[in-house]
């Protein structure tokens, strides 16, 4: 999920934007005359900023090895019954 | 040539809208045929749901045939049914029969459970959820992000767009359509 993520992040960015441009222009919409409003996107208090994805990418580089040290081991068997 | 559509969800979370006409046949024996279950893209209003529904009496030349259309009561049915009327020229308040299916279920659930407490209740748990996720860092924020692009079609569809538009605006790829097609229904499918 954070592989996929971090290559995507302009997209990722780009369709949090698009969200919050719709919900501004809901309430704007909204205020005059007062109407109903729709709840706001859950999306928008996620939105990730430039240090969140840095993190994320601190997380890609900390939790590779155990990736790849897990890779191939359900079709192997365990560590153990190798050594 | 009497119609009904509806839309829903499936499990893989496409918009479809699913088309069955009713006549009757030159022996006289009521018919009924499942025409088309084409997948909705774009909003759900009225306008554009009759689009998809107009595309469908179009390409099996049921224009002339129009008779009656079932609907439930969802509020873009009305909207639906106007701009039919004004593609195909009927009267929408004559031509609109209200489903009686659906009508004696909205009966039957609220006999059953109120005005829809198990929803509310529902509705506070997701964002309780959500909430416990957002604590997490940006990690948790994440999978927030992940379950909300992939709770409908639209959503996905939305997603798909960007994803389409920073790639090519990245990369500065036009061609190679194919490399690019793959990666995208990799990722968000």
């Amino acid at each position: 999920m954070i592989e996929r993520a971090v290559k995507l992040r302009n997209a990722v960015d780009t369709f949090i934007q698009r969200i919050r441009s719709e919900w501004e222009e809901a309430l704007r919409k909204a205020r005059n005359p007062p109407n109903k409003m729709k709840d706001k996107p859950t999306i928008l208090d996620d939105t990730l900023m430039p240090e969140d994805w840095n993190i994320l990418s601190e997380y890609l580089d900390i939790l590779a090895p155990f990736k790849e040290a897990t890779a191939g081991r359900a079709t192997q068997g365990n560590l153990l019954n190798s050594l | 040539m009497n119609i009904s559509f509806d839309l829903w969800s499936s499990r893989n979370i496409l918009s479809l809208c699913g088309l069955v006409v009713y006549f009757i046949d030159v022996t006289g024996k009521l018919r009924q045929f499942l025409l088309s279950i084409p997948r909705l893209v774009g909003s759900h209003y009225g306008t554009n749901i009759a689009k998809n529904v107009a595309a469908v009496i179009c390409e099996f030349d049921l224009q002339d045939r129009i008779g009656y259309f079932i609907l439930d009561n969802a509020g873009n049915n009305d909207t639906c049914m106007q701009a039919l009327a004004d593609t195909f020229g009927f009267n929408w308040k004559e031509r609109r029969i209200r489903c009686a299916g659906h009508v004696i279920n909205l009966v039957a659930r609220e006999i059953l459970f109120g005005k829809n407490p198990d929803a509310l209740q529902a509705a506070k748990e997701e964002l309780k959820e959500l909430e416990l996720w957002r604590k997490k860092g940006p990690i948790g924020k994440l999978h927030n992000i992940v379950t909300f692009i992939r709770h409908s079609d639209q959503r996905n569809q939305l997603f798909k767009e960007v994803q389409r538009f920073s790639y090519i605006a990245i990369e500065n790829r036009t061609s190679n359509q194919q490399t690019f097609d793959l990666v995208t229904d990799n990722d968000t499918c």
